[in-house]
């Protein structure tokens, strides 16, 4: 099914829309003529919406005479621009805030119109279902189309051992299968993001572009992260990595990839490799030899120079190395943002550092 | 001459098993995009990064080096032979392992002893010098047990189950092993799965383990809000609603929360979890030998797995009989034969069961 002018404007990463905008001949060059300022202009409104308000905008049922050429035709501009930023931030906030506008819009649509969205960009194997009293679902959709999002989101309720499945089918409602197409047009987008680009760009738009830079600085510095300190703080640690440091200590034994975590975190928040490889073979009757290969491994210092970071939480829970979780673990979903917000806590709460350890 | 050891003698006898038998060796499909790894009985080096592109040439390496253990990658390659970074690396097959070690069995605990390297003493406890020689250097080792198999039998089945009614795979995708010594391999080759991520196989991994699982999504009381009068799913509904529902005795609920722990506990299949979501992991080549046990690697059809007892399957030698002096054994089972124990005995025996001592390093030859 072909989608209408209105749902091209709407979804304008789906393969109609690609095309539509190909037939329409836009030439870069164009984009300084008059025609087109208008399109320019939006494009550049799309992305100050995404970094001032983190979604942008549809005014589709409100504002009357919309142009959905406009709306159409700006998206793969305001593509263009972000790609000629290459900024990594950036390129986030901005596949966010589209996929945050087509979230809102998805879920107001019809089953049937999810679908044709859904044949016309990715090809997933869903079927809708009639709703009755005992089946309250909408769609059910091969696991495996399933996992390729569901996996991004926290809640348990998206864990696959929680969900209604039957020969392969996953039983999902509408909202949910909004939800799904969503994140997989954040990735689609965030990919087309990370394409290099060869264009010359023309003036008008250098000039949007310069304006854009600058508000993406003065806006920068609110989104900066927090970053590791300096010394060791061991009070901020985890419990999953103070039961492995515990047990390490206690010579008791940790699984390969309890030992891989330990490491990875270690060597993360500043452990350098000799102390770190001092503090195994004393502890333990490992080799140096082999504990220095796979230490220095881990730390990025051999093979590929991929420098690890610890497990997400949730493959810690895999393995059985999750404790149980604290306050702070219901926020995260790494040990390392726990260790930073943590020591964050830490240094509010105890200004004199009496807790803090260097590690020596 | 220098006299022969147990692990000359299997060597021959694994020659010798591949010169007659070869034919009875299946390669992996999509062999040329396969990594290949073979251990060695030479000091126990370990081959790996080896591509084969035809069976012949894959047969050859195995009649010429006789390795005590063949291995093959589940992921597909665009150069096998490569460095693991520059491999090039195009899916993987789904693979699930199932070991004894995982299983909680009453004699789980009783299986390890410890060899000591020097003067090949056993010993049931874990010692630090051992007691003969004084050495301090020892092999752990693990006796195969038909309880603990059978265990593992089970756990297979049941995750077996869980990937055809559950996730709707087809006999035909599903190709389950013996493992050769403790447990089974269950393989999936299908095109849909093959570029799972890691994320997804571990989601996988937690579906057939019951990790993570909160039986309020399939429709059972929340023990943390007390809505305890809320009616339980059917015990035909799908995937998991129904298996609890067929395991808890609802008037017999005594504590939900306990009750719906333990449903889970005995519904899961017990998996190694690494192994599922390493997208580059080696795994047994089927229907080669074991080095640690002389069985072979035994392919079992699906539908067929519960009447497979690899005491009886997976013997590779069955004909011929070898005199050997046995340090020490426990009691164990070829055929419908239970042999053992034994303690510092010559004697002559079937030739699986004397290969069986020989690969576990507790009996030597006599010539």
């Amino acid at each position: 099914m072909i989608l209408s002018k209105s749902e091209i404007a709407k979804y304008p990463f789906t393969k109609n829309a690609a095309q539509y905008v190909k037939d329409l001949g836009l030439d870069i060059n164009d984009l300084s003529s008059f025609d087109f300022t208008r399109t320019a202009e939006r494009a550049e409104q799309r992305i100050e919406e995404a970094i001032l308000e983190g979604i942008v905008s549809w005014k589709g049922k409100s504002e009357k005479g919309l142009d959905y050429d406009v709306e159409t035709t700006s998206f793969p501009i305001a593509i263009l621009i972000v790609s000629t930023i290459a900024n990594e931030f950036f390129r986030r906030r901005y596949a966010l805030a589209e996929a945050n506008r087509i979230n809102n819009l998805l879920i107001e649509e019809k089953k049937e119109t999810l679908l044709n969205i859904l044949d016309n960009s990715f090809s997933w194997d869903v079927r809708i279902l009639e709703v009755t009293i005992s089946q309250p679902y909408d769609f059910n959709m091969y696991f495996v189309d399933y996992l390729k999002n569901s996996t991004e989101f926290h809640d348990y309720k998206w864990k696959l051992v929680n969900r209604k499945i039957k020969n392969g089918k996953v039983f999902v409602k509408k909202n949910e299968l909004a939800r799904l197409i969503t994140e997989e047009v954040k990735k689609h987008i965030y990919t087309r993001l990370k394409n290099e680009l060869t264009l010359k760009l023309p003036t008008t738009l250098t000039q949007r572009i310069d304006r854009i830079k600058q508000i993406l600085e003065e806006r920068g510095s609110k989104f900066k992260r927090d970053e590791i300190p300096s010394i060791v703080i061991e009070a901020a640690y985890p419990p999953c990595i103070k039961r492995l440091y515990n047990n390490l200590i206690l010579k008791k034994h940790i699984s390969h990839i309890g030992r891989f975590a330990l490491t990875s975190f270690l060597l993360n928040v500043g452990i350098d490799v000799e102390k770190l490889i001092k503090l195994y073979t004393s502890a333990t009757d490992f080799e140096e030899g082999l504990t220095r290969y796979q230490v220095e491994h881990i730390a990025g210092k051999r093979g590929s120079g991929i420098k690890y970071n610890p497990p997400n939480c949730e493959t810690l829970k895999t393995h059985n190395l999750c404790p149980g979780e604290d306050i702070i673990c219901k926020t995260i979903r790494n040990p390392i943002p726990y260790y930073l917000k943590k020591v964050k806590k830490i240094r509010t709460t105890k200004p004199v550092g009496g807790h803090e350890k260097k590690n020596s | 001459m220098k006299k022969k050891t147990a692990k000359d003698y299997v060597k021959k006898l694994f020659g010798e098993y591949y010169k007659d038998n070869i034919v009875e060796v299946l390669p992996p499909t999509s062999l040329d995009k396969r990594e290949f790894g073979f251990l060695l009985f030479k000091k126990g080096i370990m081959l790996r990064h080896r591509k084969f592109l035809s069976k012949e040439k894959l047969h050859g390496f195995l009649q010429e080096k006789v390795p005590s253990n063949a291995y093959y990658s589940s992921a597909y390659y665009e150069k096998p032979d490569e460095d693991m970074n520059k491999k090039g690396w195009l899916g993987s097959d789904l693979l699930f392992d199932i070991d004894a070690d995982h299983i909680q069995t009453p004699c789980h605990e009783d299986h390890h002893f410890w060899i000591c390297k020097n003067c090949l003493n056993i010993s049931k406890v874990q010692t630090e010098i051992c007691p003969q020689c004084e050495g301090t250097k020892f092999n752990e080792e693990l006796w195969i047990c038909e309880k603990c198999l059978e265990a593992a039998k089970l756990e297979t089945l049941k995750l077996i189950d869980f990937l055809i009614s559950d996730l709707g795979f087809s006999t035909e995708e599903i190709d389950v092993c013996f493992s050769g010594q403790r447990g089974y391999h269950v393989h999936i080759e299908s095109e849909s799965i093959r570029n799972l991520n890691q994320s997804a196989r571990k989601e996988i991994v937690d579906y057939v383990s019951g990790t993570g699982l909160k039986p309020v999504f399939h429709g059972f009381p929340d023990p943390e809000t007390r809505k305890k009068n809320k009616p339980v799913p059917e015990m035909n509904a799908p995937g998991w609603g129904g298996r609890l529902a067929r395991e808890i005795k609802v008037k017999k609920i005594r504590n939900w929360q306990k009750d719906l722990e333990n449903a889970v506990q005995k519904q899961k299949a017990s998996v190694d979890t690494v192994v599922t979501i390493d997208l580059h992991r080696l795994i047994r080549l089927p229907t080669t030998l074991h080095g640690k046990t002389g069985f072979i690697a035994a392919k079992i059809q699906t539908t067929r797995l519960e009447e497979f007892n690899p005491f009886t399957d997976a013997l590779a030698f069955k004909e011929g009989t070898l005199t050997i002096h046995i340090n020490e054994s426990d009691k164990f089972r070829i055929g419908e034969t239970e042999y053992g124990p034994f303690k510092h005995e010559t004697i002559e025996l079937p030739l699986a069961a004397a290969v069986l001592l020989l690969c576990k390093n507790v009996a030597q030859p006599v010539e």
